[in-house]
């Protein structure tokens, strides 16, 4: 009886091991000397850390190993050419390519994983609390780093081609990606795209793997390489960016919005910025938010709006991209509407109705958590815990991974410092705000932060009850605002000295 | 008896537009249990055409089977059955010939080294990279050999060996064969070599496959004809002196038969080769063709001299195998 699908993985997966081993060694040992190193930034020191230096020196380094490590493991039965023993036995491809997976698994992935939970149970966190937050980190690992690198060493023959091809694909993608956000970006930042790119780019990745594996088409799986990168660009062009934000902000309010007709924002003389490759303007509209629940905050994603003008003048945007947030401490915000040059010019001193829409998140907060601040590590929601330097009242706290995104604090301050502290003063607060990065080789944010009351940082003493509140993503939603017989003229953004987009124009007269 | 090894026009090019031809359409049957060599110069394309059928290249066009099964469709499992042994291929060389062997043999059901690598001295112990190429060509034949296949499949085994360890594989390749049936498709540019075992012959030349036939009838259709005639005496001029004597002026026959590969001219006589020999009647086609023959001797080739002698006619001899399959081509 031939080999069993299952055992000829293995079977394949002993070899490599013993011919690799020094690789893979290697590999293991630099994983070690990073949470070694890791750990050592840990600790509080005057001056300079080395320990940071190999950190960063380590960062640089494992990938490179990892690169050297697959480049063997794939070429040790490699897929281009037609001179390798191992065609001609009674190899299955499917065998073969898990093999593989099994290998960067067993000799990446769990040192990986055992290297992070060692992080999480120095850094005095709950490894075993966070276990889907590790895989997820793996499955991010394996999807942005080792799958493209597998694919790469699975099309190439040599170390040298896979280097440069893999050199040389990272800039490929790098311009691109430049080119199709300088020209699309707006295209490429609506709704549900990500997904969209992801899911392609994963899947031809996956389709060239396959392809190679199962039928050693090298210059069809290469081809596919070579487009991947042009998946930005079909997105950016084919995307119905307005069906999409549509879809993703129902007409459903979180609030009043209200026109602040603020003559502060009516320019001086000079001429209107323009942003020139995109022949874009832009009308500074203040507005205010009123009947957001304490609790919550209003991220403003996405803008559209239609602009009515004289003669049946009718205009209406695309949704674009757009970063505000309101909240009930600060309801005001100057949003900075954009406008095709060729639209402002056309309407730009005559009275107009404009209807805005804003496409909105809610985030509000989770469940207080009220904790007695200490020089002793505490718990806080997340998983995560904080401890307070005594003497300067910093709170630093260490998160596994980012989870969750924001984390609100807010405790009763005092004046003075903490040796002699003073009578309380009103609320103080801040938000701690973990790294968003999507794969990660420490499992550990560390955020160090004051309390603020106003713009003045004020100490958070031991002994000081403090309450942590988690953000928590709400729904999305629509919020209208109608300005009717506006001049936008006078609001366009200016620049002195002249140089953009012409004179600003003197007043209609009056009807 | 079926065919081990079957090709319908099986062709293969590259270039955009086909204008490197490495295979012109070849129809081919490989008898089972035949030793077929496949025979040409270098870079006449006999790798192309064992890639082929290994699945190895994939054919501009036509098709083809081995042990029954498409060409195309051959991987995993059915090369449990096929060995494929060739100078050019890239084996794992870290691995000594000891881890080789152990590596590959979970790999084949009906494994059974028994003592191939005794009888091969094969040094088990040492890594293939350090092995000579005669060595590296035994421990790929042990590797193939070991588990007995139905057709095995060599790519210039012997090329650039020493005789002895060429006899020695020879040897271990026929013993194997014979014991077991296998078919053995063997390519080769040097005749000699594989003149003593094999008993088919294909002739290629320039992608294009010119016959192939049993080496038994082969042999049987070639003879060297030469032809001699009465050299010419003229009288010396000066008392005492030799008589002169010169070559014979022969006239050549307009229309020789089809089965004389071109003639050539040896002193007062003429030779050619034959390559009907087992059907026509030379004798009589000589006297008709020469009227002033004085002799006529007919010897038979080994197959160098009658491959030199096709290379040197330039011509598609029509064979008996020809007429009877419609032609390799």
């Amino acid at each position: 009886m031939s080999m069993s699908p299952l055992v000829q993985p293995l079977h394949i997966f002993r070899k490599d091991a013993i011919h690799l081993w020094p690789e893979t060694l290697i590999s293991v040992a630099l994983l070690a000397a990073f949470g070694w190193a890791q750990v050592h930034t840990w600790v509080p020191q005057e001056g300079f850390n080395p320990a940071s230096l190999g950190v960063g020196f380590l960062v640089v380094l494992l990938p490179v190993m990892w690169l050297v490590l697959m480049s063997r493991l794939v070429h040790d039965e490699e897929l281009v050419g037609d001179r390798q023993f191992w065609i001609t036995r009674p190899y299955t491809w499917y065998s073969l390519l898990l093999s593989k997976i099994l290998y960067l698994f067993v000799f990446i992935g769990l040192p990986l994983i055992v290297m992070q939970m060692i992080l999480l149970h120095h850094a005095g966190l709950y490894p075993m609390l966070v276990i889907p937050a590790v895989l997820k980190n793996l499955g991010m690992v394996a999807v942005i780093f080792l799958l493209p690198l597998l694919v790469i060493a699975a099309v190439t023959a040599t170390f040298i081609r896979y280097i440069s091809s893999a050199l040389a694909g990272v800039i490929y993608l790098f311009i691109v990606f430049l080119i199709a956000g300088y020209n699309w970006g707006d295209s490429l930042g609506a709704p549900y795209v990500i997904y969209f790119i992801s899911i392609s780019l994963l899947l031809i990745l996956l389709a060239a793997l396959l392809i190679q594996y199962a039928l050693r088409k090298t210059f069809i799986a290469r081809i596919m390489l070579i487009a991947l990168p042009l998946v930005f660009i079909v997105f950016a062009l084919i995307t119905p960016v307005n069906l999409f934000s549509a879809h993703r902000f129902p007409d459903v309010s979180v609030g009043k919005l209200t026109f602040v007709d603020d003559p502060n924002l009516h320019q001086a003389e000079g001429n209107v910025f323009s942003i020139e490759h995109k022949n874009l303007i832009q009308i500074p509209v203040h507005v205010e938010l009123t009947g957001i629940s304490d609790e919550n905050f209003v991220v403003v994603e996405r803008v559209h709006f239609t602009i009515d003008g004289p003669n049946g003048y009718h205009y209406n945007s695309d949704w674009i991209g757009d970063q505000y947030t309101f909240s009930n401490d600060v309801p005001n915000a100057i949003l900075p509407v954009p406008m095709p040059t060729s639209v402002f010019d056309k309407i730009r001193n005559q009275p107009v109705a404009m209807h805005i829409e804003l496409g909105t998140q809610t985030f509000r907060a989770g469940t207080p958590y009220t904790v007695t601040a200490t020089e002793k590590p505490f718990p806080i929601p997340g998983h995560a815990i904080c401890v307070v330097a005594p003497d300067t009242g910093v709170l630093e706290c260490r998160f596994p991974y980012s989870n969750p995104d924001i984390v609100q604090v807010t405790a009763t301050a005092h004046s003075g410092n903490c040796a002699n502290p003073g009578p309380q003063q009103a609320q103080a607060g801040t938000l701690l705000q973990p790294s968003t990065l999507p794969v990660r080789f420490s499992p550990v944010d560390i955020t160090n932060t004051t309390l603020k009351v106003g713009n003045t940082d004020v100490p958070l003493c031991p002994g000081t009850p403090a309450t942590f509140r988690s953000a928590i993503a709400g729904e999305y939603g629509r919020i209208h605002l109608d300005i009717s017989n506006i001049t936008l003229d006078p609001y366009a953004f200016r620049v002195n000295p002249a140089a953009m987009h012409g004179p600003r124009q003197p007043p209609p007269p009056q009807q | 008896m079926t065919a081990a090894i079957q090709t319908t026009e099986l062709s293969k090019t590259y270039g955009l537009k086909g204008q490197t031809i490495a295979l012109q359409p070849t129809t081919l049957s490989v008898p089972s249990g035949a030793i077929f060599a496949l025979v040409g110069h270098n870079g006449a394309g006999k790798t192309t055409i064992i890639k082929l059928l290994m699945n190895i290249l994939v054919p501009t066009s036509g098709s083809s089977t081995v042990l029954g099964q498409p060409s195309s469709s051959l991987t995993g499992a059915a090369f449990e059955n096929i060995g494929y042994v060739s100078e050019n291929q890239d084996l794992p060389t870290w691995m000594t010939v000891k881890q080789y062997l152990d590596y590959l043999a979970p790999f084949y059901p009906q494994w059974n080294l028994g003592d191939l690598a005794t009888k091969l001295d094969l040094p088990l112990n040492r890594k293939l990279k350090h092995l000579s190429r005669g060595m590296l060509m035994k421990a790929a034949l042990a590797s193939v050999l070991a588990f007995s296949p139905q057709l095995i499949v060599m790519d210039e085994p012997f090329s650039g060996l020493d005789p002895l360890v060429r006899d020695e594989l020879i040897e271990a390749l026929v013993a194997r064969t014979k014991a077991t049936g296998a078919t053995v498709l063997i390519s080769s540019h040097d005749l000699a070599e594989i003149e003593a075992f094999a008993t088919h012959i294909g002739f290629i030349h320039q992608g294009k496959f010119l016959f192939n036939e049993e080496l038994s009838s082969l042999s049987a259709r070639f003879r060297e004809v030469t032809v001699t005639f009465a050299a010419t005496v003229t009288p010396a001029a000066v008392a005492g002196a030799p008589a002169l004597i010169t070559d014979a002026v022969i006239a050549l026959p307009a229309n020789p038969p089809a089965s004389w590969l071109p003639m050539e001219q040896v002193g007062s006589a003429i030779r050619f080769t034959h390559t009907q020999a087992n059907t026509e009647d030379i004798q009589a086609q000589v006297a008709a063709a020469f009227p002033a023959a004085t002799a006529v001797q007919v010897l038979p080739l080994n197959l160098r001299s009658i491959f030199l002698a096709l290379a040197k006619s330039g011509r598609v001899p029509a064979t008996p195998s020809e007429a009877a399959t419609g032609g390799a081509r």
